[in-house]
């Protein structure tokens, strides 16, 4: 049945999509996944999750929650690579999950609010240069450690239908530090003459995330997910205008711009094939737009000059140029298979398997850069169980889940082009280690 | 009724709220961590002193591998010895060769050249002076033996090249024990040949380079006696190259390297002399299956300003380059008589622990 309503829901979710500039993978649950359950399903779940986890995998699902979900998830990943057979130090990821699920009826037509937040805990964000000649696990490094939120609204005008959209956040940097006055070369600390000024900007932009679920029949379902593109910056100026002892006018000027993160659009079909009550299979396929991924070299433009010239200025100063990456796009395949165990009137004991194997973006390292990736295998295994006769205690239902999760790193060859390159071949491969417990809480 | 439950339903769900921001709260908890770790496996430098746990030598200059007086020629490592020229200077020494840049030993102000043999010390990388183990005794020689260059055979005898006035001659012997001269001087290099440096190749063939007239040569053989194929090494010209115009090569340096992606690489390190009377060291490198072309570093790998010559490459079992190379004396008004020391690539690395 399509009312009023309806029509009224979609122009609220067109407009929350229209006023965010489209702009956002490379976060956390790009990275790590996102909710108990759908990790433990390797996140082959767009097609039917109606979980706190819809605020990642498909925003259409928050629609389909049957109550006020909350879902709380500690996940805990230890990278263990290697390259040239030396540990890489590549810091361990841990961090609080949080999803929320508000759905409200009005007039026969489901709308839900969602909200996601991952919450490292090491820190809220980090962001690190590129040190060219240094190999760095770049998908690890450096871009799961940073907070992930993001909020949708969702809708479902039917009982087969659902649409989700939503934005999620980040921050770019940029930060100028300004000096100016007179220094004193024979008595640099007592007679010269400086000020300073340091001006750090913190920007938030927004992207955006939109799902669709369709359950054309009890057994089976279809899912589409879409996420934006987003591109961190760094911006870094310094500039200094120094009369130096009364003689010489020094100007120095330094503007570094860097892209510290770089999230590729994506895509995700997905279906869910229940052939039994008891059985559940999940199938996603999803397409990476790593092509578009900018250079994470920095370009630098320095300037030093100094009037009249009293000594040598180096002739090597004058910054870098980016560099191209020649990322490629990436398409990700996942399975994941849940079988409930256990199904009484007061308990429910799922158990969960998935697969995903999700091809590297990043080419073999044969120039001047450096960042190092892997074809990655995962297998997950995870059980949820769930207690439902909570009443009067809790008018809904309870339930603990946990997964365990085993990365496969396929051991990549990196042989330079040029025989006198400042680092050389190496090879580099490694394993990750992840495991996750949480609980969910539902009000009916 | 229902007021009452919706009162309960929204403290229970409150409460609920409350104690997960009180996690969350206590989640984020910040610590350092480390950038990435260095990796360098392809020898270029640039390489770092050893320092004095590393030499076991106290004192300056840092990275000596040895204490010694007089005046060094530079020296290379193989199997715990190191061989090495030294002379000393003479009581009278006739005026200096003004022709030689200031850096430079003036031989003939020194005893004839000697080739000594070093014990390595125990557990560090610095060696005693030494023995003499070769000197000039046939007519070619000359006075004087200098550049020596060390292989071991399959049968553990220790071959060692050198070079006297009237080019280059071979000795042997067993390891440690006295050397007997076997040839010399070796028919087929050009005349003039200087500083001999051997390698091994994987088919058991000899690979010979030299230099002569500032020009480096190469040479193969089947028995490391006798040489043929006499050519330039086809060096290429530096991506960027360097501010003063190269004037002559010297001293080559070779070493075979396979790298951790399985590929044999030829590494030749050698001296540059420049238009601005400076020199420094350098290194080419070509694939092992393709000598026509050696690639060259477009910088020293020496990144000191003491001019560094004569180098000689080890490359330990770890993957590691020791550089034994020698740099200009401390004191520019004292007798040049040049530092014998030994380097290490990559610098981020250690031969010896920090007590």
């Amino acid at each position: 049945m399509v009312n009023r309503n309806t029509f009224v829901a979609l122009g609220a979710l067109l407009a929350f999509a229209f006023a965010t500039p489209p702009t956002a993978h490379a976060t956390p649950p790009d990275t790590y996944g996102f909710g108990n359950r759908s990790t433990a399903l390797a996140g082959a779940v767009g097609a039917d999750v109606n979980d706190g986890s819809s605020n990642y995998h498909n925003p259409a699902g928050l629609a389909m929650s049957r109550g006020l979900h909350i879902d709380i998830d500690y996940i805990s990943s230890s990278p263990n690579f290697e390259i040239n057979g030396e540990r890489s130090s590549v810091e361990r990821f841990g961090a609080l999950q949080l999803g929320l699920v508000v759905p409200v009826q009005i007039e026969g037509v489901t709308f839900a609010f969602g909200l996601g937040l991952v919450l490292p805990d090491q820190r809220l964000a980090r962001t690190r240069s590129t040190i060219v000649e240094r190999p760095r696990w770049e998908l690890f490094d450096t871009r799961s450690h940073r907070v992930f939120l993001a909020s949708h609204l969702a809708f479902s005008p039917v009982d087969w239908l659902s649409l989700g959209i939503g934005i999620a956040f980040q921050a770019p940097s940029e930060l100028t530090l300004d000096i100016r006055g007179d220094l004193s070369l024979t008595d640099p600390e007592g007679a010269s003459r400086l000020e300073h000024q340091f001006k750090g900007d913190l920007t938030s932009i927004r992207y955006f995330q939109a799902g669709l679920q369709l359950h054309p029949h009890e057994m089976f379902s279809f899912g589409v997910t879409y996420r934006g593109e987003y591109t961190l910056a760094n911006r870094i100026i310094a500039t200094a205008d120094v009369r130096v002892a009364r003689i010489a006018d020094l100007i120095f000027s330094l503007d570094t711009f860097s892209t510290s993160l770089f999230g590729p659009q994506q895509i995700s079909i997905s279906t869910a094939f229940r052939p039994t009550d008891r059985l559940r299979i999940g199938l996603e396929l999803t397409w990476f737009d790593w092509s578009k991924h900018p250079s994470l070299i920095p370009t630098e433009q320095i300037i030093l000059t100094l009037d009249p010239a009293i000594v040598e200025v180096p002739g090597e100063i004058g910054g870098r140029s980016a560099i191209d990456l020649e990322l490629h796009d990436t398409f990700v395949p996942r399975i994941g298979i849940e079988y409930t165990a256990v199904k009484t009137e007061a308990i429910e004991l799922d158990l969960r398997v998935g697969y995903v194997y999700e091809n590297s973006p990043f080419p073999t390292q044969r120039g001047i850069t450096n960042f190092v990736d892997a074809d990655r295998h995962t297998t997950t295994l995870g059980f949820g169980i769930r207690f439902t006769d909570l009443e009067p205690t809790l008018p809904g239902h309870i339930g603990f889940d946990a997964y365990f999760l085993y990365s496969q790193l396929v051991e990549r060859t990196h042989e330079k082009d040029s025989l006198v390159d400042a680092v050389g071949d190496y090879v580099a491969g490694g394993r990750i280690f992840g495991a996750g417990v949480g609980v969910e809480i539902s009000f009916e | 009724m229902t007021a009452v439950r919706t009162t309960g339903g929204l403290w229970r769900q409150g409460a609920w709220a409350l104690q997960c921001a009180l996690v969350m709260s206590c989640a984020t908890l910040g610590a350092d961590a480390d950038f990435p770790d260095p990796v360098q496996t392809s020898g270029v430098g640039p390489f770092r002193l050893l320092d004095a746990v590393e030499t076991g030598l106290e004192g300056e200059p840092l990275g000596r591998v040895m204490d010694a007086t007089g005046a060094t020629g530079g020296g290379m490592f193989v199997e715990g010895f190191v061989f090495h020229v030294h002379a000393e200077p003479l009581a009278a020494p006739p005026e200096r060769d003004p022709a030689l840049a200031a850096y430079e030993v003036d031989w003939a102000r020194f005893e004839p050249r000697t080739i000594r043999r070093s014990a390595a010390n125990a557990n560090t990388f610095g060696a005693a002076t030494g023995e003499v183990v070769l000197q000039a005794s046939e007519a070619w020689e000359g006075d004087a033996v200098f550049d020596p260059w060390a292989v071991v055979l399959a049968d553990g005898t220790h071959r060692v090249y050198y070079a006297a006035e009237g080019g280059l001659g071979i000795a042997e012997g067993p390891a440690g024990g006295a050397l007997t001269k076997v040839a010399g001087p070796i028919a087929g290099p050009v005349a003039g040949a200087r500083s001999p440096s051997v390698v091994v190749a994987d088919d058991g063939s000899f690979l010979l380079f030299y230099e002569a007239a500032g020009v480096l040569r190469s040479m193969s053989s089947s028995d490391g006696l006798a040489f043929s194929e006499d050519a330039a090494v086809p060096l290429m010209d530096p991506e960027t190259p360097f501010e003063a115009g190269e004037v002559s090569h010297h001293r080559p340096g070779a070493v075979y390297a396979t790298m951790p992606s399985g590929r044999r690489v030829l590494r030749v390190y050698f001296e540059v002399r420049l238009d601005d009377d400076t020199q420094l060291v350098t290194v080419a490198a070509a694939a092992a299956d393709d000598l026509t072309r050696f690639e060259r570093l477009s910088d020293a790998v020496w990144p000191g300003d003491e001019f560094g010559g004569a180098p000689m490459p080890f490359l330990d079992d770890e993957g590691r380059t020791r550089l034994y190379f020698t740099l200009s004396t401390v004191d520019p008004d004292e007798e040049p008589t040049r530092t014998f020391v030994v380097g290490l690539a990559p610098a981020f690395e250690r031969l010896v622990p920090l007590p």
